[in-house]
């Protein structure tokens, strides 16, 4: 799946602008997994010290990160693709959020998994869209899409994860999450561009 | 990436059909005379430099035929460092660590210089002039964007964009000095490059270890405030 994804990445039989569009599904791709490789690496060191039964969960979760991370570096790679400008940027922002809505309790850390996962599943979702409707149906774009769909898949996990585990019960619910949405939002316009 | 304004529109485009003759139409003459021009351009660039008129006279045309090339001598440059940076590919690789292999690959880049004798500082100028710097820098950027991916660099973050822009400046240094430079096998070039190499290579050891040390102090940093709130 990953060296089919590469394929496509690099096929050089699309018109610019396809190619253009690949290398910022890439770019945004590589830096919203490298954030949820950040904000877990975050929630994970401060609940191992203050609440270490929640460890594993978010260890699990983390995980998972670090997989979608490494495969898209791997494709910004191979696929001669830029990363964004902003990666210092995410990390330190990423790092803090995960620490700080860990540092909140368990609920404000869920319900930041519950808000970065909502944006970010929906967001594959988008992507998987155009994928199917302005590319060929050829062997390396079907595993494209099959890899962005898995990614998409854990990522819904993780929000179901988020809301069994009390996510809604954070307090200020509706403002914690909202802000981190549209901060993600923002950074996805930015990372897409830059 | 650098936007075309109206004056660079005839390099932009030359570039572009430069980019499609390299991939399609092999087999079509008619279609391939710009680049059979091109080609018989480097053959005969040791002895007439950038001209084209040579090239074109060569191939049984009249001198006219060069003016489908709109920059002239900056035509052929372009051509030519497009090739000397797809020949780095099959360039034998001894080195085990990425750093060597840069190294290797900006010497082997260099020594191609020299068979330019008296015509690679009439290059260096061409690339510096105002008119054509974008599409110099579109080029030098493909030069050092290769050698990194060539020697095995996988810089995900801000690295990518350091590592770049260091090696672009270190080999037009070097590029510049070469002009200068009578040395037997452009010794003192490379000595030069190899200086710039080594202080970079160290420069961005120190800078690694920076955030390494940031990224856990950040967290050792929460942990004290917390320590502290509670
Ligand atoms: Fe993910
Ligand atoms: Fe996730």
């Amino acid at each position: 799946m990953l060296r089919q994804s590469i394929k496509a990445v690099n096929n050089k039989s699309l018109k610019p602008a396809q190619r253009k569009y690949l290398e910022k599904v890439i770019r945004v791709d590589q830096a919203g997994e490298l954030g949820a490789d950040y904000i877990y690496m975050g929630q994970h060191f401060v609940f191992k010290q203050t609440l270490p039964k929640l460890a594993p969960l978010i260890r699990h979760m983390w995980d998972q990160e670090i997989h979608h991370h490494n495969t898209f570096d791997t494709i910004q790679t191979e696929g001669r693709i830029r990363p964004s400008v902003f990666t210092p940027v995410w990390k330190i922002a990423a790092l803090g959020l995960g620490m700080g809505t860990a540092l909140l309790g368990k609920e404000a850390a869920m319900a930041c998994t519950e808000a970065v996962e909502t944006v970010i599943g929906g967001h594959y979702n988008d992507q998987l869209r155009r994928l199917s409707k302005e590319f060929p149906e050829t062997e390396e774009f079907v595993q494209l899409r099959k890899l962005i769909s898995e990614f998409r898949d854990d990522e819904l996990e993780h929000l179901e994860t988020a809301i069994e585990n009390d996510a809604k019960k954070a307090v200020p619910y509706m403002l914690l999450t909202e802000a981190i949405k549209n901060g993600c939002r923002g950074a996805i316009f930015l990372a897409e561009r830059f | 990436m650098i936007r075309a304004s109206p004056r660079f529109f005839t390099v932009r485009t030359v570039q572009a059909s430069l980019r499609s003759y390299a991939t399609a139409h092999t087999s079509k003459s008619e279609v391939d005379l710009p680049r059979q021009i091109l080609e018989r351009g480097l053959q005969l660039l040791p002895e007439h430099g950038w001209d084209l008129a040579p090239a074109t006279r060569s191939l049984g045309l009249s001198d006219q035929a060069a003016s489908i090339f709109p920059n002239g001598k900056f035509d052929l440059l372009q051509f030519y460092l497009q090739k000397q940076t797809a020949k780095l590919a099959s360039v034998q690789l001894k080195s085990s660590t990425p750093d060597g292999c840069v190294r290797e690959l900006v010497h082997a880049r260099l020594l191609a210089n020299a068979e330019l004798g008296p015509y690679l500082g009439e290059a260096v100028s061409m690339l510096m002039s105002p008119k054509y710097l974008p599409y110099s820098l579109e080029q030098l950027h493909n030069l050092v964007d290769e050698i990194w991916f060539l020697a095995g660099d996988k810089g995900h973050d801000a690295t990518w964009y350091t590592r770049r822009g260091s090696l672009a400046m270190i080999y037009a240094a070097s590029e510049s000095f070469m002009t200068r430079d009578n040395s037997p096998n452009f010794k003192h070039t490379l000595s030069f490059c190899d200086r710039q190499l080594n202080a970079w290579s160290r420069f961005e050891a120190a800078e690694e270890s920076v955030s390494e040390w940031f990224k856990f102090n950040a967290i050792a940093a929460f942990n004290v405030a917390k320590s502290l709130t509670r």
